[in-house]
């Protein structure tokens, strides 16, 4: 019974012109937007590469250099782009992509490749995530909107109803052929996947496999979800007209508006500093309550002298068996450090308290929840950034006090005049990264894992108690 | 003896209503209504609208629940087993819905496969709807250029294809052409002659005089006369007939009925 259901609903879209007019777009723009990621995250992976070799060839023959000099020379930390951001980028581009690791201060990342983009691409960036996230669910509602009400307008409900068949088996065998419609868009996906495994990720995303059936299981939720309440929606109302312009609506509010207000509230309600502002703090409370020649910044340089000079039992920083300045400037680093931490805490504090607000509109879009979901799995999100960033930040404090402990153990008496050579610069590390494990992800996104699953769950219950309705109506009738 | 006269004599009813009552809040739409079908007997309801044939109806196709008393489908009550019940009933409305964008062949293919017949060839689907009155060009057409009468034969090749016990027909005739009316009248009476139990609502006289078995006179709800057609002549019938609805307009206290 089911069967034939199914086999009447994909003859009856088979001959609709606008399903398949629909159907062909979608997947050309999510073809489109395949190879678009590609080409993004191919051109990215290229520059960070040959970036990371060039970084690496300069430090390494930077000739004769004060240590400290060469902590201002400095490295630069290059965030790899995940192979599954061909799908789903994300904040890539919008982030920052590199960090200069320099002395006495924290950068943040440069190089947003939104910063080069016009407006609307900001807006509506060509992915396949987002494809998915917007066309999926308008291809779903045009191809169920008229499923129930249509057949009761034209009287094949009742005709259907006289044979026996159990309104689930109906709600069943409509949703079951709009989803297989649907699948049709997969090509596109798979497309995107097989150029995601075509990109050269050095780095590679831990659990690529179960990131992406992760991934996948999401989107069919979701698409789930809008093809059930679009059922619901249809059983429920008189004409299919009123279906469509009612669920319309809610996909342009849920899909469209939503997020874009959501994202207004969040930053209106948790703004963060200004770019410009947050360097400025970083910078003024780092280094000039330290280096600065107030009361305050004095006696802190002072406390660091008395320290070293009574660990070391002499009277005299010419007695010293170490170089004082690399000491000194060790201490001024440890000192700014913990001015980091609380800026970058605030920062990131009000980013996730943004995103949490963010969350909360997820109860009215579940394309809030697919996002976050989405971007999380790809490893293109938030954390993901602030994960690369945190690793960035540790590097650079070891690779300083690296710098700065050549200064001190071998520098003497010399202060800034000590200097170091290529076979000192070409034993220094690189910085290595290792993306946050799955299992690190999804303790993030639990809650939109969550959202996600009550928006498939409650769209089956009105769909089903929808069609059961529709049933009861027209035996009324 | 035909094979209708041997499957009615001593056959236990297709379609039988026992102290049938349905109301809708305070309107009493059926009251105490016990008729009987059986195989290869056709019994065509006649009434004024809202005298609840299209109730009775709707009871035997389970949309509706008794208030009380039974609707039976070969002996199995209708609100028990409203499932097993459908597979013995073929329904014809007075407008057979088709979906617009199959063919009628396809509209029939999928409503056999709806009532669990979904092994038949289209060599077979096409005996159906020859039977029914169509010809193969006309089954391969889509239905949204298909007339009444037409669609009629579809719904007819629908409860051929089903292989029915029993047929429900709610007004089949209204509204066809004198000429579609007739071969509907003809398929009827073939249904009924081949041990189909057939019960019909109808408003029109003339084709339940020539059709039906047994004519019951419905009104507000209630069965008030049932008539022998071979025993009574069709004038006589008519001249009941009027009598009572004539009866219901004067009457004051009428229920309104579905």
């Amino acid at each position: 019974m089911i069967k034939a259901i199914i086999w009447k609903e994909l003859l009856q879209y088979r001959r609709d012109g606008r399903i398949l007019a629909v159907l062909f777009i979608t997947l050309a723009l999510g073809f489109a937007a395949a190879f678009n990621g590609w080409s993004m995250v191919e051109s990215q992976q290229r520059e960070r590469q040959a970036a990371v070799v060039s970084d690496r060839t300069t430090w390494d023959n930077q000739g004769k250099k004060n240590p400290h000099s060469a902590a201002h020379f400095s490295r630069y930390a290059f965030q790899p782009t995940s192979s599954l951001s061909v799908f789903d980028p994300g904040l890539t581009g919008f982030m920052g992509s590199a960090i200069w690791l320099e002395a006495h201060y924290r950068d943040p990342a440069t190089l947003r490749s939104v910063e080069d983009a016009v407006e609307i691409q900001r807006f509506a960036r060509l992915t396949p995530a987002w494809i998915l996230q917007v066309f999926a669910p308008l291809l779903a509602i045009l191809l169920v909107f008229a499923g129930i009400a249509a057949e009761r307008e034209r009287g094949t409900l009742r005709q259907v109803m006289s044979s026996g068949v159990p309104p689930q088996h109906l709600f069943v065998g409509k949703a079951i052929a709009a989803l297989c419609i649907i699948a049709l868009l997969a090509p596109s996906v798979v497309a995107a996947v097989a150029l995601a495994a075509n990109t050269h990720d050095e780095v590679g995303l831990p659990s690529v496999g179960l990131r992406l059936t992760c991934i996948v299981l999401a989107y069919m939720l979701y698409i789930g979800a809008f093809t059930f309440a679009a059922i619901g929606i249809s059983a429920r109302v008189a004409k299919s007209k009123t279906a469509l312009v009612v669920l319309v609506g809610f996909w342009a509010t849920s899909v469209i508006f939503v997020p874009r207000f959501a994202t207004d509230v969040g930053s209106a309600l948790s703004p963060a500093p200004a770019a410009a502002d947050f360097e400025a703090s970083l910078s003024a409370e780092s280094s000039t309550p330290f280096w600065g020649g107030s009361e305050e910044a004095q006696q802190r340089r002072a406390n660091v002298e008395a320290e070293v000079l009574e660990r070391y039992g002499v009277d005299k920083i010419e007695d010293l068996p170490i170089n004082y300045d690399g000491y000194l400037l060790q201490a001024s680093e440890e000192f700014a450090n913990g001015v980091f931490d609380r800026l970058y805490n605030e920062l990131w504090g009000a980013y996730e308290t943004q995103s949490d607000i963010v969350r909360l509109f997820s109860v009215v879009s579940p394309t809030l929840a697919l996002g976050n979901i989405s971007s999380a799995l790809a490893g293109s999100d938030l954390y993901a950034h602030r994960h690369f960033a945190d690793s960035a930040e540790l590097f650079r404090r070891d690779f300083v006090k690296l710098l700065n402990e050549e200064m001190i153990q071998n520098g003497g008496q010399d202060g800034y005049g000590y200097m170091s050579d290529n076979d000192f610069w070409q034993q220094n590390p690189d910085f290595s990264y290792t993306p946050p494990s799955i299992g690190a992800v999804l303790s993030n996104i639990w809650v939109d894992i969550l959202v996600l699953l009550g928006w498939a769950i409650t769209a089956f219950l009105i769909a089903s108690r929808g069609v059961r309705f529709s049933f009861k109506q027209e035996a009324m009738a | 003896m035909s094979l209708a006269d041997e499957n009615t004599n001593g056959r236990m009813a297709m379609l039988q209503t026992i102290n049938l009552r349905k109301t809708f809040g305070d309107v009493v739409a059926l009251e105490g209504l016990n008729i009987s079908v059986k195989p290869g007997e056709t019994l065509c309801l006649l009434g004024a609208n809202g005298a609840g044939k299209t109730t009775t109806i709707n009871l035997f196709l389970g949309f509706l629940e008794p208030t009380s008393g039974e609707a039976l489908v070969n002996g199995r009550n209708v609100a028990m087993a409203q499932i097993e019940t459908k597979r013995d009933i073929a329904y014809i409305p007075e407008q057979v819905a088709l979906y617009p964008s199959l063919s009628g062949l396809e509209n029939l293919k999928y409503f056999a496969a709806l009532a669990g017949h979904d092994t038949y060839s289209d060599a077979d689907l096409y005996a159906f709807v020859d039977r029914a009155g169509l010809t193969k060009d006309q089954a391969d057409r889509s239905v949204a250029g298909y007339s009444k009468g037409m669609r009629q034969k579809i719904g007819v090749a629908t409860a051929l294809a089903k292989q029915a016990k029993a047929f429900l027909l709610d007004e089949p005739l209204s509204g066809l052409d004198p000429c579609a009316a007739n071969e509907f009248a003809l398929l009827a009476e073939e249904l009924r002659a081949s041990g189909a139990a057939i019960l019909m609502a109808t408003h029109d006289i003339f084709r339940a005089t020539e059709l039906a078995s047994r004519i019951g006179i419905m009104k507000a709800g209630k069965l008030v006369e049932e008539l022998d057609p071979k025993a009574v002549h069709s004038k006589e019938i008519e001249a009941i007939y009027l009598n009572h609805m004539r009866d219901d307009q004067t009457d004051p206290a009428k229920g309104e009925a579905a």
